[in-house]
């Protein structure tokens, strides 16, 4: 059985010739170039903020925007990265050990367009890899039962909380908390009401996108508020850079850039894990392999190379889970999930049978996506070091009224407003005492999933918590959560020892 | 005096536990299968968090003593302020009008002084913001006039 038809397909690639959707995906495209490069403000932050933008819009243009966004948010952070040695996101901080050298050497311009380049051969080949891979895993999907399903969310769960800070614990705390947070409303097996502290409000459950702009733009700008803007860095007068030299400096390096894009889309795939993580493997592996001549860490343009092919090919990888079995890679694709529950399409096991034409849409875009990337990211080079330069004292009112007014396009109450500032603080305090705020995201949009099939499965077997370990892709996924939760113990250990031993 | 901040993060994780396992007892208790009531998923999830919050307690109080974290200075503590005041009053006054104030605010406590920036800034981008939401989204904003 085929789960997409070449009317799908053939539907999905005429989009290409919508106007609309094109502006739509061009405007995303700059947004997130411009959330992206500044230093301070996350591609997460951006998307939480764009998303209520989508309302009005039908699904092919509220798509077109948000991926738009994803693949030049992810890229945009190298900017700042290269120009002021201040990553733009933490996924590019791998990207300035080699791309500011090259700055501080004249080669700036070499850098940005290489970074441009990498990003989008490592976005276009994630994009193949989900087109490849995801109805296949679909079809998979499709036999799972309640008890695979909650064992697979709560593997998502703990990678999540493994990789969000330097504390396990804190980070399956917070996961929890967002799981908490999810049970508020009505219960969706009895119906009866639960936390509603006596607002009508709350009935409904916590609003994801009004949570997700507090935790993570408010919390942000009031970071980003409580540190002075540094001094610019001066560079030295910059050499021209051709941009047919950058074929001849992809071909010396195909390997690395193939690696690269692997490595990123392998680890995009795997839930809980994200750029961060897949530039620093990439970064490791290119180092690990170094020949004589090279000089990683003072401008070797390998690193740009390695760190930017891979964190955007986390890209197509990290929304393989999402379309397949509705569990987000990491906080942006849980950003991702509000926006399409708000297009009333439930990512999930059967997204993809029933939504063949709108998953083709997804896959389109995000190549289009990258390829607008490319172009756009080329072409604005020479704009882009007034932008990361933007100074706190603007940026941070500005994007404070964008985010109440995106919270208050949700419903048109003033209780969506306070509850951003409500969750803006508690996400500040948090952060302050370490306690990361991503996991509480991808806790509230899991916490309904992992409720529901864990009170399915246990009810279809009279209740024998054993179902979850005798049935054997169950078994299996737990025991990775298991040796997850030994494994980032271990890092942990052996990273405060070395730590302690300075 | 609190000697680890992690002494601070385990009260708060022990607190939202006991506090929401205490508040789901107010919750409906199926008569039939009670484990699967509608508080046994809030129930396990405090437990859970609970448990965390033992756990970072142990480890807080195993660590050597460390400095509290920085949390507050005074731009960004009057930035948090005005935060407030503007989210929480944010229906009963006219968008236009105390955006323009918040980001006036905010831009003088964050340091700017330019006269130019101070008068074109807010105006500039608070109707900015509000053309382009109510006339490109449609959303109807808290509006006097």
């Amino acid at each position: 059985m085929d789960l997409i038809s070449s009317d799908q397909v053939l539907y999905a690639v005429s989009q290409l010739g919508n106007l609309k959707v094109l502006m739509w995906l061009l405007v995303g495209t700059v947004a997130g170039l411009i959330f992206g490069a500044i230093p301070g403000i996350t591609a997460t932050a951006g998307i939480a903020i764009l998303t209520p933008f989508t309302f009005t819009l039908g699904f092919e243009s509220a798509m077109a925007l948000l991926l738009g966004a994803y693949c030049s948010g992810y890229f945009a952070g190298s900017f700042p990265s290269i120009l002021i040695n201040t990553p733009g996101t933490p996924a590019n901080a791998a990207t300035g050990f080699d791309g500011y050298p090259m700055a501080q050497n004249g080669e700036a311009n070499r850098a940005m367009s290489l970074a441009t380049f990498c990003s989008f051969i490592g976005g276009i080949f994630s994009a193949c890899v989900l087109g490849l891979v995801a109805p296949t895993l679909a079809k998979i999907a499709l036999s799972f039962t309640s008890v695979e399903y909650f064992s697979l969310a709560m593997l998502g769960l703990v990678c999540v909380a493994g990789v969000s800070g330097p504390n396990l614990l804190k980070g399956i705390a917070a996961g929890f908390m967002g799981v908490l947070l999810s049970t508020f409303g009505t219960d969706p097996i009895t119906g009866s009401i639960r936390f509603d502290f006596g607002m009508v409000e709350l009935q409904g459950g916590i609003p994801l996108l009004p949570a997700l702009i507090g935790l993570f733009a408010i919390t942000e700008l009031l970071t980003k508020a409580a540190s002075a803007d540094t001094a610019t860095t001066t560079l030295p007068p910059q050499n021209p850079f051709k941009l047919v030299w950058m074929f001849g400096i992809i071909l010396r390096n195909k390997w690395l850039t193939f690696k690269s894009a692997v490595i990123g889309t392998v680890v995009g795939v795997l839930p809980g894990t994200g750029p961060i993580i897949a530039s620093w493997i990439s970064y490791g592996e290119a180092v690990r392999n170094a020949k004589p001549g090279d000089k990683y860490g003072k401008g070797d343009e390998k690193g740009v190379v390695a760190c930017e092919t891979s964190n955007n090919a986390v890209t197509g990888g990290a929304l393989v889970p999402l379309l397949t079995v509705g569990i987000p890679g990491d906080p942006i694709t849980a950003v991702l999930i509000g926006a399409l529950l708000f297009q009333g399409i439930d990512p999930g096991p059967f997204f993809i049978r029933d939504n063949g034409d709108k998953f083709m849409h997804i896959l389109v875009m995000l190549m289009a996506a990258n390829v607008l990337l490319l172009i756009v990211g080329l072409s604005s080079r020479k704009l882009l070091p007034y932008l990361v330069q933007v100074p706190t004292h603007t940026l941070v009112p500005v994007v404070a009224v964008l985010s109440a007014a995106g919270g208050y396009a949700v419903n048109a109450t003033g209780f969506e407003v306070g509850f951003i500032i409500l969750c803006g603080l508690i996400g500040y305090f948090m952060i302050a005492f370490g306690i990361p705020v991503g996991p509480v995201l991808l806790g509230i949009v899991l916490g309904p999933y992992v409720e529901e099939n864990l009170r399915n499965g246990l009810t279809a077997n009279d209740g024998d918590w054993t179902v979850f370990l005798t049935r054997p892709i169950s078994a299996g996924l737990l025991l990775c959560m298991f040796g997850l939760i030994y494994f980032f113990w271990r890092t942990r250990r052996s990273g405060g020892a070395l730590a302690t031993q300075g | 005096m609190v000697r680890h901040p992690d002494y601070i993060a385990a009260a708060f994780l022990l607190g939202v536990g006991a506090l929401f396992y205490y508040l789901s007892f107010d919750l409906q208790a199926s008569r039939s299968i009670s484990t699967f009531s509608a508080r046994f998923f809030p129930q396990l999830a405090s437990v859970c968090i609970f448990l965390c919050g033992l756990g970072v307690l142990y480890q807080a109080w195993r660590a050597d003593a460390k400095a509290m974290p920085f949390l507050f200075n005074r731009s960004n503590f009057l930035v948090a302020a005005f935060f407030q005041i503007y989210f929480l009053t944010f229906e009963l006054v006219d968008f236009r009008i105390s955006s323009w104030a918040l980001i006036l605010a905010s831009m003088f406590v964050l340091g700017c002084r330019s006269w130019l920036q101070l008068i074109l800034t807010p105006s500039v981008s608070a109707l900015f913001v509000y053309y382009i939401f109510t006339k490109g989204f449609e959303v109807v904003l808290p509006s006097w006039i």
